[in-house]
């Protein structure tokens, strides 16, 4: 009889863990099922579609879908009848945008992080302040850059400019300047959130490794980039890899600004226009599929430089 | 030690059991959460009409419309549902996928064609509407036709005009501006833009005081305007942007590198705003603007406020003295789904519509268009003196080309003038625009 009591407890602890277990996937239900349908379920429909030549006609007129393998060679085959350089060329902008971004966010929120850590006071506020811009909504922002970088002399711009004694610059409508002053508003509204993860991951750690080794040097940046950079690996790459897909699925600031006018249309905003504007859903997918593979791939390389550490962050 | 990783095992399979069935239980609430097919649910003398919401005034005016029909048909029922204006289009086309469809929609002629092409939207000359031809403004029938069948019926209309400070005029002219003066040929408008700059000279007048003759509807945002504006001077120097067919582009002429070289020259002269100003000419800073009616109310406020402004109107200026006055046509129409079931009914309530006097007026006025018929537009509202010059402008309209490709075509060819304006494209571009215009056409084609 004494034997069985442990036995039991046992029992008892494994059917109120099955419980809890239970009650904790049944909450997720809801969440789960809603992203089978529209993520899980769509992805495939979506890689199926890229396969067919469905249209906006073909939907709404019930006429005969083909499997066809005309959207990939449209793409890929140079000798194709109506082989798609304009994918090729929003690939290009938007391979420029997440370049300057994932780079110019990075060393700014970088840069913040590690100088506010510097301050002896104040560290809050500053976070704060700093972070203040990510609060700004997308189409807000995109409106300002309408206003600071529109092409007449009242511009902010072009009124300082103008002050330098030069003469006004079509900022949005030259295909020199256009992405360039698109890409100002989101630089500045886009390191807030990363600037937060780089500082608390400098807060995490400990002290005794910089003091350690200040012993060896008395350079900071030696010791910023030999101590505290190799010891912010994860956020590092974390937010590397947020930004790139970030940068890759880009879409509003080109969509609410020049409509993708002026050398500025990305990748996304020319899907959603083959889909939406043109109907041509199978070979909009295609690109999608396309361009999903590309972040895939930046993802796994991403993997795998940062190896095991990225496990131990998840 | 063994027998409990068993147990920890089959838990696990449990609980993975359970979460599949759970999804896919959640997924079916889902599912049949969606709201259902309105045409299986509706009765038999039901039909769903989308209409633009947003202006009250507007969305009373439709709702008298059909409280009136549906009080003249007893038993019919006509659901109108406002949808957002900035997506109406994209939402249509959206709808008539899946079976959530409406029987009648209120859409930019632009599209009417695209959508007879498509078959996605019924030929109403089988319904016996195009009998009704005779009761509309003739140049309003042409845009909803395609390959010689009616696909719509004309609802509210606007054309722009061209609009003119009299105040600024006089202050260059040095004494009163009048009609007289104003210019009937490209040569005479060139000569004023030559007066403006010398007053500007004269009077030393740079950056925010400066200025200009017009202000050419270039830059972002300006897309819809900066095409309608080339269209209208391409039809003025006897171009189009497509054969008629809407087969072929037919840019790169000789009359649309006129239309081209004029819009330039307005910008090496300094004769225009780099970018589309309206606040520059609502701030008498621009004398002529070619504008829409439905800028009448603004204007005639603007007018009464300022001693600076005293707008005048008139029909747009032709390129030779007595030449082509064409402007682009702004026009929604009412078009019946291909996949109704009830088209007869949908047929005989557009007719309603877009033909009874009272509705016409309810709706256009209120919105400052203009109604489509020729007994509405007689009507007293649209005998003044502003209104009778978009009135008589509404007889030289072009529309713009309903292919598969305006949107494309409308932001290329907005590019285009943006492009003229600010000096970053010269006239000869015209040759790349209709290489890639037509690679765009013959890829839709394919399809």
């Amino acid at each position: 009889m004494r034997f069985s009591e442990p036995k039991r407890a046992k029992k008892s602890r494994g059917k109120s863990k099955l419980k809890n277990d239970l009650k904790a996937y049944s909450i997720l239900g809801f969440p789960l099922a809603w992203w089978t349908l529209f993520f899980v379920v769509a992805f495939f429909s979506a890689l199926i579609f890229s396969f067919t030549n469905v249209s906006l006609k073909s939907l709404a007129t019930g006429s005969e879908i083909k499997f066809t393998l005309d959207n990939y060679k449209n793409l890929f085959n140079l000798d194709a009848k109506n082989f798609d350089g304009e994918f090729w060329d929003s690939l290009g902008v938007t391979i420029i945008w997440t370049l300057v971004m994932s780079l110019g966010n990075n060393i700014m929120g970088l840069l913040c992080a590690f100088l506010i850590n510097q301050l002896r006071r104040g560290k809050r506020f500053f976070l704060g302040l700093l972070f203040w811009p990510s609060l700004v909504s997308g189409v807000v922002g995109s409106d300002v850059t309408k206003l600071v970088f529109g092409s007449d002399n009242n511009s902010l711009a072009n009124k300082l400019i103008m002050a330098l004694g030069h003469e006004p610059i079509q900022w949005l409508t030259d295909e020199q300047t256009a992405l360039i002053s698109l890409m100002v508003m989101p630089f500045f509204l886009g390191f807030c959130t990363k600037m937060l993860i780089y500082y608390s991951s400098i807060i995490a750690i400990p002290n005794s490794y910089k003091e350690a080794a200040v012993l060896e040097t008395s350079s900071r940046f030696t010791v910023f980039l030999k101590v505290t950079l190799p010891l912010m690996k994860n956020a590092l790459i974390l937010n590397l890899l947020l930004s790139i897909i970030d940068g890759f699925k880009i879409l509003g600031p080109m969509q609410l600004v020049t409509n993708g006018g002026y050398g500025t249309e990305s990748s996304m905003l020319y899907i959603y226009k083959t889909a939406f504007e043109d109907g041509k859903f199978g070979r909009a997918c295609a690109y999608a599929t396309v361009l999903f593979g590309i972040i895939l791939i930046f993802t796994l390389i991403q993997r795998k430089i940062s190896g095991e550490e990225v496990d131990d962050l998840e | 030690m063994p027998q409990s990783g068993e147990t920890e095992k089959n838990m696990k399979r449990k609980i993975a059991l359970i979460m599949s069935i759970l999804m896919i239980i959640s997924s079916c609430v889902l599912l049949t959460a969606c709201p259902p097919n309105p045409d299986s649910g509706n009765g038999e003398n039901t039909i769903t009409v989308w209409w633009p919401g947003g202006s009250t005034v507007t969305e009373a005016a439709i709702k008298a419309a059909k409280a009136q029909y549906e009080a003249d048909h007893p038993g019919v029922t006509i659901n109108i549902e406002f949808q957002s204006t900035a997506d109406f289009y994209s939402s249509y086309t959206m709808a008539l996928m899946g079976k959530n469809f409406p029987d009648v929609a209120y859409v930019d002629h632009v599209f009417v064609q695209r959508l007879a092409f498509d078959g996605l939207i019924a030929d109403q000359s089988a319904l016996g509407l195009n009998s009704l031809k005779d009761l509309y403004i003739d140049s309003l029938w042409e845009p909803n036709l395609w390959n010689g069948k009616l696909y719509a019926l004309p609802m509210s209309a606007n054309i722009l005009a061209r609009t003119y400070n009299k105040a600024l005029l006089s202050k260059v002219y040095g004494r009163e501006f009048t009609e007289d003066d104003l210019p009937e040929s490209w040569d005479e408008y060139l000569a004023i833009g030559a007066k403006i700059d010398e007053y500007n000279k004269a009077n030393n007048l740079t950056g925010n005081e400066k200025l200009y003759l017009t202000t050419v509807p270039a830059g972002t945002g300006a897309e819809s305007m900066g095409a309608m504006f080339f269209l209208a001077y391409s039809a003025r120097s006897g171009g189009a942007l497509m054969n008629s067919d809407l087969s072929e582009m037919t840019l790169a002429t000789e009359a649309n590198k006129s239309a081209a070289e004029k819009i330039k020259q307005l910008a090496d002269l300094g004769y225009t705003t780099t970018t589309f100003s309206e606040s520059k000419f609502e701030t008498g800073k621009v004398a002529f603007i070619e504008m829409g009616p439905w800028k009448l109310t603004d204007y005639g406020r603007i007018d009464a406020a300022s001693d600076d402004i005293d707008y005048g109107y008139t029909t747009v200026m032709p390129f030779e003295e007595g030449g082509d006055i064409s402007s682009t046509l702004g026009l929604y129409s009412l078009v019946i789904t291909q996949k109704s079931t009830k088209k007869e009914l949908a047929a005989d309530f557009i007719k309603y519509v877009t033909t009874d006097k009272t509705v016409q007026l309810a709706h256009n006025t209120v919105q400052n268009l203009m109604p489509t018929t020729k007994e509405a537009i007689s009507d007293e509202f649209y005998t003044t003196e502003e209104w009778t010059v978009f009135v008589n402008q509404l007889s030289y309209a072009v529309a713009r080309p309903g292919s598969a490709a305006w949107p494309s075509i409308q932001q290329y060819v907005a590019e285009f003038v943006t492009g003229l304006t600010n000096g970053t494209r010269d006239v000869e571009y015209i040759h790349s625009l209709q290489a890639a215009l037509t690679e765009k056409l013959e890829d839709l084609e394919d399809e």
